[in-house]
């Protein structure tokens, strides 16, 4: 579900709405030790451990806000975006599945 | 009265029917359990001898008699000093205008038989009157001389008179009363007396103890220790008053008997619970009672016999343990102030026998100590059917409310218990039925019937809340939006017809509280929603 956007100064992660695409992008979180060279050898294993320490803390971060903005369609099992997600009677689901099931409803990203 | 016979069962029956407190029915079980423990206790205390001892009451009831028995002694003896005193007096000086009118001396008059007689004419005269005063057994005086020197035993043979009472034994008085014992038979003769079975002639001093001593210096007056009168069965202690002139020439010898008979009578043995008492009086010679030189009062119920001498074998805080040949005696002494000759101190003593008053003792003790156990059995049975009873209703109650069967009877035996099992009844009913008020039910119904309108997507998401969900917990639990969340909710708060997540939770509290949750729940939807909602999760 979430693509790593990450570089070696920040984590950032995203989500893409498999129905239409629209791409979410969790905020960036700096690195700690970002642009402080490593002056020998064991200190770049130890930036490297930290790094790898918060980018694990900031995915965890990441997810928990996606799974805030996505929903998973109980029909297809796909991620999908607010506005590609509806409310129905009985069961919330997709656009796509709710035009195939012919459900009715109302998209969760419309006022 | 038939009506107030029938008010007066009435409240009989009210009073019995009220109910005993647990703290009153606990209190009497407290108070038997003390009792029994001070029972215990006081028994414990018998047995080695405590507060409840015999001896002391015994002490007691020796030191009354004593007391009683010391005065009576000391007054009889007293008076017969007095009267022995006076007569020491009166006849002394009669017999010194005697010889002073005949120009003799005492010396003078042995071998003078005419002389003698009457000297003894005027002693009959003073020993009649003291003897009619006194009442005492015997009354004498001798001058110092004898009617015949020549014979064998004269320096021991003193011319005197000696008057006894007949009988010392009976409170009647017999005509003549007094009897010749030692003197000229003329005195008898002239004064109608009749002589001792054993009369005599003269006086014998060699039976006297200390006789020579008065004879010899000017000493006073002493009651000498029992001695048996010569030739009789009779036993006597004697007072013996010395009479001298007025330029101090010893003239002889007057007195008072005190007959052993006399004594026996004037002191009888007193009854008591510990046995008979015994009064005596006698010489103290290193610490034993000379009782062979003194004299007892009745010995009845004793073994006392008035020829040992008994010997103090210990001494506690109450009274000493005397011994003798035969047995042992409880007894008290007191000092009795009468001189002996030889300086010899006198005493008088209580005696009780050791074995009737050990019997006693035991006795008494096995009686309290009966009373006591019985009392302490009494008190721990009474305390057993107390707790039994006590803790009996308590478990029927627990019985009946286990049963359900409080409000069948609602009889309890503890206004306490009464009161728990009604808090407990009130309890178990149901909240809309009795103690939630009217417009509680009505909105519960209202709120119920209100959730019954949610579509089974909304359902879905308010079980979560049902179940103690929060907002932010809920996508992640059911893998949906934030924002379809929130959409749910304003459709759930628009139908339930309330305003906000707070006033959604107070009412799912309440449900809780009334144990009602369950009107909320539909077991199909549940059912299915909680299997979606694992799968998702899967």
């Amino acid at each position: 579900m979430l693509v790593d956007c990450s570089t070696e100064d920040k984590f950032q992660f995203s989500i893409t709405c498999e129905e239409c695409g629209k791409v979410w992008k969790s905020p960036a979180i700096v690195f700690s030790k970002a642009r402080i060279p490593p002056a020998t050898e064991g200190k770049k294993i130890v930036y490297a451990t930290i790094y790898g320490r918060e980018k694990k803390n900031a995915q965890m971060k990441a997810l928990k806000a996606g799974e805030k903005s996505f929903s998973r369609c109980p029909i297809c099992h796909r991620w999908v975006c607010d506005d590609c997600f509806m409310v129905c009677e009985d069961l919330d689901m997709c656009g796509q599945c709710a035009e195939k099931l012919n459900e009715k409803g109302s998209i969760v990203g419309k006022i | 009265m038939a009506n107030m016979l029938k008010e007066l069962e009435k409240l009989l029956s009210l009073a019995l029917d009220r109910k005993v407190t647990m703290h009153r029915k606990l209190m009497m079980y407290l108070l038997c359990l003390i009792l029994a423990a001070l029972g215990i206790l006081l028994l414990l205390l018998t047995a080695i001898g405590g507060p409840l001892k015999a001896e002391p009451q015994i002490s007691q009831v020796m030191e009354n008699q004593l007391s009683s028995m010391s005065d009576k002694v000391s007054e009889e003896l007293e008076t017969y000093t007095g009267y022995g005193l006076q007569l020491s007096r009166e006849l002394g000086q009669d017999i010194e205008d005697f010889l002073d009118e005949k120009g003799v001396s005492v010396s003078d008059l042995n071998d003078q038989p005419e002389l003698l007689l009457e000297i003894q004419k005027m002693m009959y005269s003073e020993l009649n009157t003291t003897i009619r005063l006194g009442r005492s057994s015997g009354v004498f005086a001798m001058v110092n001389a004898t009617v015949n020197t020549q014979i064998t035993g004269a320096d021991k043979s003193r011319c005197g008179v000696y008057l006894r009472l007949i009988n010392v034994s009976s409170n009647v008085i017999l005509s003549p009363e007094t009897i010749l014992f030692r003197g000229n038979t003329e005195i008898a003769r002239e004064n109608g007396l009749e002589l001792h079975n054993r009369w005599n002639m003269e006086l014998d001093v060699e039976g006297l103890p200390g006789y020579q001593g008065l004879e010899q210096s000017e000493t006073g007056y002493y009651w000498i220790s029992r001695m048996s009168l010569k030739n009789t069965w009779e036993d006597v202690i004697l007072l013996l008053v010395p009479m001298y002139t007025d330029t101090g020439e010893f003239l002889g010898v007057c007195g008072i008997e005190l007959n052993a008979v006399h004594f026996s009578m004037e002191y009888p043995a007193t009854a008591s619970p510990y046995g008979s008492m015994v009064t005596v009086i006698a010489p103290v010679e290193n610490g034993s009672l000379r009782l062979d030189q003194g004299m007892a009062g009745n010995t009845e119920g004793t073994w006392l016999d008035n020829a040992e001498s008994l010997s103090i074998i210990e001494r506690n805080a109450y009274y000493s343990t005397y011994r003798s040949p035969k047995c042992d005696y409880y007894g008290i002494q007191m000092p009795l102030e009468i001189p002996g000759s030889g300086g010899q101190e006198w005493a008088v003593a209580v005696l009780i026998p050791r074995e009737s008053c050990d019997q006693y003792i035991l006795r008494n003790k096995a009686c309290i100590m009966g009373v006591i156990l019985g009392f302490t059995l009494i008190m721990i049975v009474f305390a057993w059917l107390l707790s039994k009873k006590f803790v009996r209703p308590i478990l029927e109650s627990f019985q009946d409310i286990r049963e359900g069967q409080q409000t069948a009877h609602g009889n309890y035996r503890f206004a306490e218990l009464e009161e728990l099992c009604r808090w407990l009844e009130k309890k178990g009913k149901s909240p809309e039925a009795a103690d939630l008020p009217p417009n509680m039910v009505e909105l519960f119904e209202h709120f119920a019937g209100n959730v019954k309108t949610l579509t089974p997507a909304e359902y879905n998401i308010f079980q979560y809340y049902m179940n103690g969900y929060e907002v932010a917990q809920i996508p992640t639990a059911a893998c949906i939006s934030m924002s379809t969340v929130k959409k749910h909710n304003g459709n759930i708060y628009r139908k339930l017809e309330i305003s906000s997540n707070d006033e959604l939770m107070m009412y799912l509290d309440l449900f809780r509280r009334c144990d009602c949750i369950e009107k909320l729940q539909r077991d199909e939807m549940a059912d299915a929603s909680e299997t979606e909602t694992g799968k998702q999760m899967n």
